[in-house]
């Protein structure tokens, strides 16, 4: 009786601990800082050239959406952490158009299959349209 | 020789302990991953990725789930010893009561 007891209460602690360990871990997996080859290149990324505003802007996008997760870059090589201000990520997202921009492209594709398969890929691979926005398009 | 059935007790109930723990933990940690980003539970790449989970994530898990079991083990072995002790006092309260009996007993003859 003694024993069924203990035992019950063990197993339980373990159950609950790893339910609430593995939840944690997640937490700070989901909030750990996005992981790049270098920091100056991925930002050269972000920001685009100035020629061609719409250039991979999806891509833009969702690089931009990932690093606003934790606000943190990390450099794989040398091991730096930078973090970025609500100004900065401010103006990553206004060097963009935000998500404006990214819906005014989607729409400009005149070419029916071209839009369908980029809104697919936007919606399926980098999800960065809702599915409400994907309702839209749909219409 | 019963020192070391112990030890060896206590290994075993550490590895399937560690095991559960991982387990648990790890699909925990996976749900609740692929809810907040948005994407799909693959198992099949999961296993292919097992290696990498085990060597980024298992130091943690192993640090955690010891810190837990030693917990639990100088938990279990205080409980032990209060419950003995509750116990012995049980006995005593037998062994005054019976002798109290055998008095009367004495004391009618």
């Amino acid at each position: 009786m003694y024993k069924d007891k203990v035992v019950i209460v063990v197993v339980t602690i373990i159950v609950f601990s790893a339910i609430i360990f593995g939840s944690l871990m997640a937490y700070y997996t989901y909030k750990a800082p996005m992981r790049v080859d270098n920091i100056d290149d991925m930002i050269y990324v972000i920001n685009g050239s100035s020629e061609d505003d719409n250039n991979f802007i999806l891509e833009r996008y969702a690089v931009l959406k990932q690093l606003s997760i934790s606000c943190k870059m990390r450099d794989d090589k040398t091991g730096e952490v930078r973090k970025f201000s609500k100004e900065e990520m401010n103006e990553f997202n206004e060097r963009i158009g935000g998500k404006e921009a990214v819906l005014n492209y989607l729409r400009s594709i005149e070419d029916k299959e071209e839009r369908r398969k980029m809104i697919q890929y936007a919606r399926e691979n980098l999800k960065i349209i809702t599915d409400d926005e994907m309702a839209e398009f749909c219409q | 020789m019963r020192k070391v059935s112990l030890i060896l007790k206590r290994c075993w109930y550490y590895v399937i302990g560690l095991l559960s723990f991982s387990i648990i933990g790890f699909i925990t940690q996976r749900i609740i991953i692929s809810v907040l980003m948005e994407t799909n539970i693959n198992p099949t790449q999961d296993l292919y990725n097992i290696k990498y989970y085990i060597l980024g994530f298992g130091p943690y898990y192993l640090v955690v789930y010891t810190l837990i079991y030693f917990a639990i083990l100088y938990f279990v072995s205080k409980y032990d010893k209060y419950i003995m002790n509750k116990l012995n006092d049980k006995l005593e309260q037998v062994k005054e009561h019976q002798k109290e009996i055998s008095n009367w007993g004495d004391e009618d003859v």
